[in-house]
């Protein structure tokens, strides 16, 4: 490295309006420039190029809705953090108590049965379903899924509850079972992306909270074998957009480029 | 302090060095809500206040760094470049192509581009920038340099005349064995 570069690199190292050149290390350009008026003018003219870049690079516009987007989605993983730190607790609980639980259950089990028997008693489906659920549900349709599909017709389409901040025009569709008891319907594009591309949308409750963000999240919330899911909720709608292969750039290609928030 | 006043004081200062970085808005977009995600987590790690500027762009350079896959592919030709002295009308604020700013530095391979906005965005002295990122003094003046040599040649109208040294030619290499 010759004399001349380290000099250049020293006076490059100085930040504008500091007194980086009266460092140890620069004693070199610190020298050329109190030696040459030319160099030393030179140096004025950087420092003055590098505080115009630096406004510059500082500045920049910000999408409208960034920070409640980012609050949104920090307390949704607040809230999935603090449901799995919930069920992880209970476990040395349910170990210490499994004498007494399989007492009650008994009971509980003889009551359940007798009033069956008198017909008086009704199964009513929880349907809450909780963020990991949902995801190990999806997984386990998508490795299998259903073949009962029904082609969607142009009048249905908008009958039907797809979400248009996604760039997917569905050809066919199925209800479907998702976790405790949930009706859902995959949608798919057969003649685009066969076998790549479903959206669940699954209908909530409005008491059903959960957590999620309300727009279709730009990274996948969760990918396994190849395919990558990205859940959202919207109304009493919860979304699920599941797309297969590219490292996640498939699912990332099908959001619209919208703006967050 | 929580995360929520996190995001409300320096989600744009957070933004746009995301934006500087990856160059362009959805993996800026990206790029942030991982560094709050992350800093939820974290949170205790902030024992003073003051210093949760620093620290999240700390988060954010890691989460960049963890996210490029693969070193920006530098391709020879237009990498050779002359350091021109910097022009006495040279172009100044609203003169200067901000769009053109921010190709130049998409161009620069990562570990360049780094230093560089450390530089000009944290405004990180060369010692701090060596040691955030664990490397030599040497390095960082020669990446900045390099970098900086850079943004002139694609900004700075061409003339004829070399910096005021006898520089010559330099050549913007990602092998730095023989600037160490």
């Amino acid at each position: 490295m010759s004399e001349t570069i380290n000099c250049q690199m020293q006076m490059d190292a100085c930040r504008p309006g500091s007194d980086d050149l009266f460092q140890g290390e620069l004693k070199d350009a610190a020298k050329r420039v109190r030696g040459s008026a030319a160099d030393a003018e030179s140096f004025r003219r950087s420092q003055n190029w590098d505080k115009a870049i630096g406004e510059i690079v500082r500045d920049g516009e910000v999408p409208d809705g960034l920070a409640s987007a980012l609050l949104e989605s920090v307390r949704a993983n607040k809230q999935e953090v603090v449901s799995r730190d919930v069920e992880l607790n209970l476990v040395p609980q349910r170990r210490q108590r499994r004498y007494v639980v399989w007492g009650a259950g008994l009971l509980s089990l003889a009551t359940v049965i007798g009033l069956v028997v008198l017909g008086s008693w009704r199964s009513v489906p929880d349907r809450r379903l909780t963020r990991s659920q949902l995801l190990a549900s999806v997984e386990r349709w998508i490795v299998k899924p259903g073949m009962e599909w029904q082609l969607l017709t142009e009048q249905q389409v908008g009958q039907f509850s797809l979400d248009t901040r996604i760039n997917f025009h569905p050809d066919r569709w199925q209800a479907i079972s998702l976790g405790a008891g949930n009706d859902a319907v995959v949608y798919s594009d057969e003649f685009a992306r066969r076998e790549s591309l479903y959206l669940f949308v699954i209908e909530v409750g409005t008491d059903e909270v959960m957590n999620l963000p309300s727009y279709p999240p730009r990274t996948a919330d969760w990918n396994s074998q190849g395919w990558y899911v990205g859940v959202w909720q919207r109304d009493r709608r919860v979304y699920a957009l599941a797309v297969k292969g590219n490292g996640g750039r498939e699912y990332k290609r099908l959001l619209r480029p919208v703006r967050i928030g | 302090m929580d995360i929520e006043e996190l995001i409300d004081q320096h989600h744009a200062t957070l933004y746009r060095y995301a934006y500087r970085l990856t160059g362009r808005v959805e993996d800026a977009e990206d790029l942030t809500q991982q560094v709050f995600l992350l800093a939820q987590q974290k949170l205790h790690q902030i024992r003073d206040p003051t210093k949760s500027r620093s620290w999240l762009f700390t988060v954010l350079r890691t989460c960049f760094l963890k996210t490029c896959r693969k070193r920006t592919e530098i391709s020879a030709t237009g990498m050779a470049m002359e350091i021109d002295k910097i022009p006495e009308n040279v172009p100044v604020g609203d003169e200067i192509d901000r769009e053109r700013l921010q190709q130049a530095i998409n161009e620069l391979p990562e570990t360049f581009r780094l230093v560089l906005l450390m530089y000009y965005f944290e405004e990180c002295s060369y010692k701090e920038i060596a040691a955030q990122l664990e490397i030599e003094i040497g390095t960082v003046m020669s990446r900045l340099s390099r970098a900086k040599a850079r943004l002139r040649y694609q900004l700075i109208p061409h003339r004829t005349t070399v910096w005021g040294t006898e520089s010559g030619l330099m050549s913007l290499s990602t092998d730095e064995t023989t600037l160490r």
